[in-house]
């Protein structure tokens, strides 16, 4: 669509005395906006949940990074994967723990709170990123193994998560804000659609789609 | 300084959720056209500054901002909006389609052609017109657009006894998604916020209810009103590179009014 001479007139002179009078202000990234918050972060060594920590270190929080390896995957996308996640929010100045947990476990998921609490005193954010995906097939292809795992890590998990978070959350005094904790879960479009040949995957975040809403309604 | 630059216009501005948002975006950074159909807030409202407009209050703050009068339900006045926001601030970034009217307390079979009129010429009219001109706006830029629907949860489900307020809301809903499908390609990105009963001047009848207080606080799991500043903060999301890649969502802002049929104390 072509404007008009007479509107391209104006917009040219309206341009210009924006020009003019524009007061350039500093553009000062956001800072500390979750100071004193303390997280835990499941699969936090590669991609989202590598993000997400560094993310909230940015931020002023103190993150518990747990995951199975503290390497990040080599077919990442970082630029700077060669530096684990908790000795990057180190180097940048923050705070950062990293504990090794499998999260369809429930042991190792108790755990990672309760260092949590232990060490930094209380559990503010609890981010339930760690997830699996085993390829593209269709139900008749894909193996009970298959199954087993995807639901394990992709469901079990963010429940154990959640239970103990939550577990802890109760525990603990509200903060000044009146909050008593956060919990975000990682769930995919997976969850909400069905995508082609991924079952076990979409049944997998289904359920996380869904546990979120229980638990927000009812602890 | 989230909006750093960034030029505004808010419809429905001089008041509630209106107001809050202009005052958040021009903190923000922003230049804002408060545009409404009067200057001054309406009565009834939870402002502690109401003796001021919107205007007075953004520049008391050091921000930039200017009343553009503007009935939404004309398109005329809808045009010259966008144009006099152009003319005095240069470019259009952001549209927050706003300006909204309530209408409740009748079955279906009760309720006057007017009213179900007059809910579609503000909500639905208004903000397809609202749309539609920045839009046009964006695509003379050529560098992308921001547009954000106040919506409702009335948009996301069926409420009782205000049918031709959730009809007119569920017509913006799905505009919204219409919209993200169209221009995303132009890099104009589209969402709509949906909030449960907040305390504005709206629903100050409901608010003053004391039953109607305790059923409603009871009914929503965090167990309290919405607040302007929970739109106002959203808005600054929605509006800011923060949220570059959420497109076409509807937002519930309801403390868990609509995932569930009923809460537990």
């Amino acid at each position: 669509m072509k404007p008009s001479a007479a509107i391209q007139s104006i917009e040219a002179e309206a341009k210009r005395l924006f020009q003019k009078r524009a007061r350039p202000l500093p553009n000062t990234p956001q800072m500390n906006r979750l100071k004193n918050h303390v997280a835990v972060v499941t699969g936090s060594s590669s991609g989202n949940g590598r993000a997400i920590a560094l993310g909230l270190a940015a931020e002023g929080v103190t993150v518990v990074c747990a995951d199975l390896k503290k390497g990040a995957l080599k077919e990442g996308y970082e630029k700077d994967r060669d530096f684990d996640t908790d000795e990057l929010i180190r180097k940048q100045g923050g705070k950062a723990l990293y504990l090794k947990a499998d999260a369809q476990k429930a042991a190792d998921m108790q755990e990672i709170v309760q260092r949590a609490a232990s060490e930094f005193g209380r559990l503010d954010i609890m981010i339930n990123n760690a997830g699996v995906f085993t390829g593209l097939h269709t139900i008749v292809d894909e193996t009970e193994e298959q199954y087993d795992f995807t639901m394990g890590i992709n469901s079990k998990g963010v429940w154990l998560g959640c239970k103990y978070a939550i577990s802890q959350m109760l525990k603990q005094e509200p903060l000044s804000s009146g909050s008593r904790g956060k919990i975000v879960n990682i769930a995919s479009i997976g969850g909400l659609v069905g995508l082609a040949a991924e079952p076990s995957y979409c049944a997998s975040k289904g359920a996380v789609v869904n546990l979120t809403r229980q638990l927000a309604n009812q602890r | 300084m989230r909006l750093n630059g960034k030029v505004a216009i808010v419809t429905g501005a001089s008041s509630g959720f209106g107001r809050a948002v202009s005052i958040a975006f021009a903190r923000e950074g922003a230049s804002v056209a408060v545009s409404d159909i009067r200057e001054s807030p309406l009565p009834g409202g939870f402002e502690d500054d109401s003796d001021r407009t919107t205007v007075q209050v953004i520049r008391k703050q050091g921000g930039s901002a200017s009343f553009i009068q503007c009935d939404v339900t004309r398109k005329s006045e809808v045009e010259n909006l966008v144009q006099e926001t152009v003319m005095e601030f240069g470019r259009l970034d952001i549209m927050f389609n706003n300006a909204g009217i309530y209408r409740a307390g009748k079955l279906t079979h009760e309720f006057s052609e007017e009213d179900l009129d007059a809910c579609f010429a503000v909500n639905v009219k208004g903000t397809f017109f609202g749309s539609q001109e920045a839009v046009k706006q964006f695509l003379r830029q050529k560098n992308g657009g921001n547009i954000i629907n106040l919506v409702s949860t009335a948009g996301l489900q069926g409420h009782p006894k205000q049918s031709v307020y959730n009809t007119s809301k569920g017509a913006q809903a799905n505009l919204t998604r219409c919209l993200a499908i169209e221009y995303g390609r132009d890099k104009i990105r589209v969402n709509g916020i949906c909030p449960t009963y907040a305390k504005t001047a709206l629903t100050r009848a409901f608010y003053d209810d004391k039953d109607f207080d305790t059923m409603f606080v009871r009914s929503i799991p965090l167990k309290r009103w919405g607040e302007r500043q929970d739109v106002a903060d959203l808005a600054v999301f929605l509006a800011s590179d923060e949220s570059s890649y959420i497109h076409g969502v509807l937002v519930p802002l309801d403390g868990g009014e609509t995932l569930c049929r009923y809460s537990v104390d």
